[in-house]
């Protein structure tokens, strides 16, 4: 028996979920091959969405059409901004959710979805024929074909999950492995590599004594993640704390001692794993000097009584980890309910992508999330939609959507994975993105909603909202470059700061741009004070605020997004310069033999892509742009005499 | 790309004792043998790599008698084929040899084209490319050694240094921005990082005022009242009758500039017209060009007549005014030693006149004391070619903007977020560099290329 779809998706986690979702939305017969319906968008690790550059990739995802904002804003149970003293583009939100709600949400949107088929059955072998995808024939016995796939399978390929001694072929938390899949992506010519990841151990709330902890409550009057709510984070009432403690010497001095038990350290675990969140034994070991570490206590939902000890990641056997769980202040008696696990699993060479996330040698087999060596729910929701967009226009021979790395900080990502590649699991950092200071959550809309409309996936309502809040930023910035007149108002203002006051008269700008002052201190002085233009738009108070937010920022920052301004144009003439797609580098002189065999392989689309190229010195990218300027003049020459 | 024959004569245009040709790229053998012949090598294609073969060279009449030498590829200079031909430096052996290669079938080489194909057959980085420039350009012994330096590394190391500090302050920021939950606070210890980087480049960036130094030699302005006999000690350093020299006061109207080369240094010596007490200092035209001329000096040599002085000649209003001129090391020359010597006639008051300068009792006619003050002049400037000096402007450009957005960074410190300062942090980081080559930017090319002067 076999069945016909445009596009399948093998995987429903937050990659597979955005890719099928966005896929089927751009109007595309879609199917969704899940292992277990009970793991669809299932938040496997810590219970929070967004923090620092996730928020914004959150946002991002947002602003295209995604998924991932909206149902965080509905699963939501404590909102925080991280930074929040900080300046707007290192501002970062971050709610704890409610894992059990998360799902049902996603779960429930992916079934009410049309040209959406849900199905409970596992993907084992690839069909590809003439280097191009046809279909996948599942565990089951069944055959799919298919137009295009998204594989976001997470960490389910060949996984293997490992408590000191214990180690099993299993998922995450229970769930089956995959196996097999792994096997026809080989034979099929994609490079598998190894990683690891793991998390922390969950204790029974009735267990943990708080009054050791530092209580962390969540903040009021923040905004939502997705720019279609206008509610201000969640109320009050509604915010469950969360709770910080610290480790002893006591846990420093268990973790010395049975550092032979940890599979990381005697070398049981072969996977490489990630360094931005290292184990409790990684951090003790390499960490000496360090007295004690933070550890977080999370709630894993309104509905159960797990907390997740955020900052205990370990793959030391049960024994040991009791002790180290016990020798943390305030978890003395805690009862662990699940114990922490290392878990090692199959993912491909990212290198072997294009932009677009489709594999360079298979024509309409895309791949997202975990797979790509990435880590975090945020990174794959990313990769899950453009994969989704892209193969989508893929189907209707259109250009794939790629974002620059001034764009989003999605090109940032997708970029890092296909033109550097990533040997360790890859986690999405402000550090990342050259253009930070216009990286922002608050103007991720102003970024990317067009070209989410461009593609199909922004309705009427986001669309106008979009609209709406240009014209509100648009009639703000107007409004504050005009002088404002001394005011006894002003006076006043400038007196409880403390600033100096001058009857010269100020600009709006330089109010704003002071660091005293925040827009909102500036509005009512502003030319006809606060008002928004309601006539002219109709007032919408939640697009006014995010327009002041926007405003705010481009005006604070004003004069270094200037200066990047300059560096964004260079960065462009790179990218812009594209490379012939049938350059021959066996005959560009001068190329190191390293950077020769690493530009066949990747054939980077642009003279800027290719300097990202890890292995491609700048001396190789000046032979190149040689090379390339001689070709021009050759065959402008031969225009030339012809 | 480019494999065809290139050849050039790799010598100074004009005449000069010796001239080398050079020729490079696949086939250059063959061109080669239409110009030469020999009894050591009956086939120049059996020239053994690397060995002078005496014989005759020359076409269409014009013959000489040099050497010959093959250098194959990969391991040549260009790392194509290549080959030289020495023999006398005459415009006409040259040209005959040039035309005849050209003839069958050879191209000119374009500017900086021998050094190029070197870079784009991988026998060269780009440091070494411009140090390579750097050598050739280099007419002194300081410069050639700093140049030498600059081919092996020495300044790229110096600026990995500092940019490797820079990627350690930037690492410290960023993480205290992505990890906002960890509580850092290393502000004023990363201040006081930054600070320190940026002293080094400002050090670095005097330093290339000493490579400027280096490469165009030391300016020592002889001032002085008329007749108290600059243009004679002039004429003294140089060994010959530069100057005009008369008895009649203010004969030399002009500057004039001579340099020599002494020991590895140059010093450029600028002699000027005499400045006239009675008139308060500035009378003509070519005093006021002695003034200008004083305000570029590395040194002053302030030359005072000695019988005058030694009669009572006060000088202390002449001295008043050379203060004028921080950045110049000044001295007091007494001369016309041989007439009266301060030395022994008014030590006491010469040294409490000279106070912090150092003087000097010489005579332009015996030469007596001239030796002791050129090699004081030279003490000043010796060693220079051993300093970390940054001598191409790609670099000094490159460390001054490296400057601009640490001093940017500096003052942002405190006062703006860690991301703006950031952004400064990392436009230094970018700038150093593009020096060491860990960065890259379509500019760096075109300049580089655009000011080479090899191969012709």
């Amino acid at each position: 028996m076999s069945e016909l779809y445009d596009i399948i998706v093998i995987g429903a986690g937050h990659a597979g979920a955005e890719a099928a979702l966005a896929a089927a939305r751009m109007g595309l017969k879609t199917l969704v091959l899940t292992m277990s319906l009970d793991s669809v968008a299932f938040l496997a690790c810590n219970p929070n969405i967004g923090g620092t550059s996730k928020a914004q990739l959150v946002r991002e995802i947002d602003a295209l059409g995604g998924e991932i904002g909206r149902a965080a804003d509905k699963a939501v149970i404590q909102m925080r901004m991280l930074n929040g003293a900080k300046g707007a583009a290192v501002r970062s939100l971050r709610g704890q959710v409610d894992k059990a709600l998360y799902h049902r949400i996603i779960k429930k949107t992916l079934e009410e979805q049309s040209g959406l088929t849900l199905k409970q059955d596992e993907a084992v072998e690839l069909i590809v024929g003439d280097g191009a995808f046809k279909g996948v024939k599942t565990a089951l016995g069944l055959i799919y074909y298919g137009g295009a796939a998204v594989i976001a399978s997470g960490v389910y390929l060949e996984s293997r999950v490992i408590i000191g001694e214990y180690s099993k072929q299993s998922g995450p938390s229970g769930f089956f492995p995959a196996n097999g899949l792994s096997r026809s992506l080989s034979q099929n010519g994609i490079e598998l590599r190894r990683f690891k990841t793991g998390t922390p151990p969950r204790v029974h709330r009735r267990s943990i004594d708080f009054s050791k902890m530092q209580i962390q409550e969540g903040e009021r009057g923040i905004c939502s993640f997705s720019f279609l709510n206008d509610f201000y984070g969640v109320p009050e009432s509604e915010q469950a704390p969360c709770y910080l403690t610290y480790t002893t010497r006591e846990t420093a001095e268990i973790i010395r001692e049975n550092i032979a038990r940890s599979p990381m350290y005697n070398g049981s675990i072969e996977g490489i794993g990630p360094r931005y969140c290292p184990s409790i034994e990684d951090k003790i070991m390499r960490f000496k000097d360090k007295e004690r570490h933070q550890i977080f206590i999370e709630p894993e939902g309104l509905e159960t009584d797990e907390m997740y000890v955020q900052g205990v990641s370990s793959s030391l056997p049960t024994d040991v980890q009791i002790r180290v769980v016990h020798s943390i202040e305030g978890l003395e008696k805690a009862e662990i309910m699940r114990f922490a696990y290392a878990i090692e699993y199959d993912c491909i060479n990212s290198e072997q992508l294009y932009p677009s996330l489709q594999v360079k040698h298979i024509r309409g087999l895309f791949t997202a999330g975990q797979i790509n060596g990435t880590s975090g729910y945020e990174e794959a929701a990313a990769q899950g939609l453009m994969a989704g967009i892209n193969a989508a226009l893929y189907l209707r021979g259109l250009d794939p959507l790629i974002l620059n790395r001034n764009e989003a900080y999605i090109g940032v990502l997708i970029d890092d994975l296909t033109s550097k590649g990533t040997c360790e699991p890859y986690r999405m950092m402000t550090a990342r993105a050259e253009y930070r200071l216009t990286l922002r959550q608050d103007n991720a809309d102003t970024r990317l909603t067009e070209k989410g409309r461009e593609v199909g996936l922004v309705g009427d309502l986001r669309y106008g909202k979009y609209l709406k809040k240009r014209e509100y930023l648009k009639y703000i910035l107007e409004k504050a470059e005009k002088t404002v007149g001394p005011s006894a108002g002003l006076q006043e203002l400038f007196k409880n700061r403390g600033v100096e006051y001058s009857k010269r008269g100020y600009t709006g700008i330089e109010l704003i741009k002071r660091p005293e002052f925040s827009i909102g201190d500036i509005l009512p002085f502003l030319d006809r004070g606060a008002e928004p233009p309601e006539k002219a738009l109709g007032y919408d108070r939640g697009s006014f605020a995010a327009a002041l937010a926007e405003a705010e920022a481009e005006i604070k920052y004003g004069g270094y997004i200037e200066k990047q301004r300059s560096d964004i144009k260079s960065f462009l003439k790179a990218e812009n310069a594209k490379l012939p797609k049938d350059l021959d580098y066996a005959s560009v002189k001068g190329l190191r033999l390293e950077a020769r065999s690493k530009l066949e392989r990747i054939r980077p689309l642009s003279l800027g892509q290719a300097a990202r190229v890890s292995g491609v010195s700048p001396a190789d990218i000046q032979v190149l742009m040689v090379y390339l300027s001689k070709r021009k003049e050759e065959t402008q020459g031969l225009k030339g005499s012809t | 790309m480019g494999n065809g024959v290139i050849a050039a004569r790799a010598t100074p245009a004009g005449k000069g004792g010796i001239g080398i040709i050079r020729l490079s790229g696949a086939g250059c053998l063959e061109l080669a043998a239409g110009c030469f012949s020999s009894h050591k090598l009956r086939d120049i294609k059996k020239a053994r790599p690397n060995r002078m073969y005496f014989g005759r060279i020359g076409a269409d009449g014009i013959y000489d008698e040099g050497y010959f030498v093959y250098f194959p590829g990969p391991r040549s200079f260009t790392g194509e084929d290549s080959a030289e031909f020495q023999c006398h430096g005459g415009p006409a052996i040259i040209g005959a040899v040039l035309n005849k290669l050209y003839e069958l079938g050879a191209k000119p080489a374009a500017r900086g084209e021998f050094t190029k194909r070197a870079f784009l057959n991988g026998r060269l980085t780009l440091s070494d490319a411009e140090g390579v420039a750097a050598v050739i350009e280099a007419d002194n012994t300081a410069a050639l050694k700093a140049a030498y330096r600059l081919m092996k590394g020495g300044i790229s190391k110096e600026i990995s240094g500092m940019r490797d500090a820079l990627t350690g302050l930037i690492a410290a920021a960023e993480a205290e921005l992505d990890y906002p939950e960890e509580l850092f606070s290393l502000g004023e210890q990363n201040f006081k990082i930054l600070s320190s980087i940026l002293s080094r480049a400002e050090e670095l960036l005097a330093s290339a005022k000493r490579g400027e130094l280096i490469e165009r030699g030391a300016n020592v302005v002889l001032l002085g009242a008329p007749n108290t006999g600059k243009s004679s000690l002039l004429n003294r350093i140089l060994k010959r009758d530069r100057a005009i020299v008369t008895d009649i006061p203010g004969t030399t109207r002009d500057t004039l500039e001579e340099s020599i080369e002494y020991k590895g240094v140059r010093l450029n010596f600028i002699d000027t017209a005499g400045l006239r007490e009675d008139t308060g200092l500035i009378e003509k035209k070519g005093i006021e060009r002695s003034l200008e001329a004083a305000r570029g000096a590395d040194v002053i040599l302030y030359t005072v007549d000695s019988p005058e002085y030694c009669a009572g000649k006060d000088i202390r209003p002449d001295l008043d005014f050379l203060r004028e001129y921080k950045d110049a090391a000044i001295f007091i020359v007494f001369n016309k030693s041989d007439l009266a010597d301060v030395l022994k006639l008014c030590q006491k008051r010469a040294e409490r006149d000279a106070e912090s300068y150092g003087y000097f009792s010489v005579s332009a006619i015996s030469g007596e004391g001239i030796e002791r003050l050129l090699d004081r002049v030279f003490g000043l400037f010796s060693g220079i070619g051993d300093l970390e000096t940054l001598t191409l402007n790609r670099h000094v450009d490159a460390v001054r903007s490296a400057l601009c957005s640490l001093r940017s960074a500096e003052e942002s410190f405190f006062k703006e977020g860690l991301e703006c300062v950031l952004v400064d942090l990392k436009n230094a980081w970018l700038a150093l560099g593009e020096i060491t080559g860990q960065s890259v930017s379509e500019e760096i090319i075109d300049k580089i290329f655009s000011e080479f002067c090899l191969g012709k």
